[in-house]
C-alpha cells in the first residue's frame, strides 16, 4: 500500500485553504438558523450563511488527494522539507491582512 | 448542555496546552538532567506519548469548537456586532483559521516525530512542527477565553 505524504497534505491543505478564504470559494454553505446545508446562496430568510465548514472540507478533500497522489521525496531532503510551515507562516500574513478592517 | 460543552472545549485545550508546551520545552534539552529539580523534571518528556496524546486532544477540541460555532454565530456575534466590538469578532475569525492550519499541520507533526531520516533536517521539521501546533494552541486557547469573557455562549 503506497504511503501517505504527510507533506503533501498538509501543504496543499494550507495553499486551497487560503485560496478557497480569499476568493471567497467554498463546496457548501451551511445556515445554523435553519440547520441547513446548501450549495448555493440563500435569502435571508435562512439566516446567516457559514462557509467555514466548506472551506475546511474543500481543503481536506485537496490535501487528501495531494497525500496520495505525491511523494515525500519530491520535496527534496533539504529545506524543501520546511515547505508545510514557509506556508504556514505565509497564510498568518495572509489572514491577518485579511481580516484586517475588524481592527482599523 | 452548550456550558458544559464549552467547559469540556477549554478543558481539553488546557490539557493540550499542557502537553504540546511540555514537549516544546523538551525539544530544546539535549543532555540528560544532571540533578533533580522541577525544572529537569519537566523538560523531560517521552516524544511519541506526547505526540499521540496532542494530536488526538487536538482533534477532539477542534471537533467541540466545531459543534459550538454556530452558537457562537447566531448568539454570541450578532451581540459582539451590537456592541461594535469588532476587535473581537476578527479576534475569533483569526482564531478559527489559526485552528484550521494547526489541524492541517498534525500530520506533518506526527510524522516528523515518528519517522528519522535526516538527523539535521529532522531536527528542525520537529522545532517547526511542535512550534505550529504549540503557537496555535496558546493563539486559540487565549482568543477563545478573551471572546467568551467579552461575551460568552
Amino acid at each position: 500500500m503506497k504511503s501517505f505524504s504527510a507533506n503533501w497534505f498538509s501543504s496543499l491543505f494550507i495553499i486551497s485553504y487560503c485560496i478557497s478564504l480569499g476568493t471567497g470559494t467554498t463546496l457548501f454553505f451551511y445556515y445554523p438558523l435553519t440547520q441547513e446545508i446548501s450549495l448555493d446562496l440563500l435569502d435571508k430568510s435562512h439566516g446567516p450563511a457559514m462557509t467555514w465548514y466548506g472551506h475546511i472540507a474543500l481543503s481536506f478533500i485537496i490535501g487528501t488527494l495531494g497525500g496520495l497522489i505525491g511523494k515525500d521525496k519530491w520535496f527534496g531532503a533539504g529545506k524543501g522539507q520546511l515547505l508545510p510551515f514557509y506556508l504556514t507562516i505565509a497564510s498568518i500574513c495572509c489572514f491577518i491582512y485579511w481580516l484586517r478592517p475588524f481592527w482599523g | 448542555m452548550l456550558t458544559t460543552l464549552i467547559v469540556i472545549h477549554a478543558l481539553v485545550a488546557m490539557f493540550l496546552l499542557g502537553a504540546c508546551t511540555h514537549q516544546m520545552v523538551g525539544l530544546f534539552t539535549t543532555k540528560p538532567p544532571l540533578n533533580p529539580s522541577f525544572v529537569n523534571a519537566y523538560r523531560s518528556t517521552n516524544g511519541m506519548v506526547f505526540v499521540r496524546f496532542v494530536c488526538l486532544s487536538y482533534v477532539v477540541s477542534f471537533i467541540l469548537g466545531a459543534y459550538l460555532y454556530p452558537d457562537y454565530r447566531l448568539d454570541a456575534r450578532p451581540a459582539l456586532e451590537e456592541y461594535k466590538a469588532y476587535a473581537i469578532v476578527g479576534l475569533f475569525e483569526l482564531k478559527e483559521h489559526i485552528a484550521v492550519l494547526g489541524l492541517a499541520t498534525l500530520p506533518v507533526y506526527y510524522q516528523t516525530w515518528s519517522v528519522t531520516t535526516n538527523v539535521k533536517i529532522d531536527r528542525q521539521k520537529k522545532i517547526a512542527a511542535t512550534l505550529v501546533i504549540t503557537s496555535s494552541v496558546w493563539f486559540t486557547l487565549i482568543a477563545g477565553h478573551v471572546v467568551n469573557n467579552v461575551r460568552g455562549l
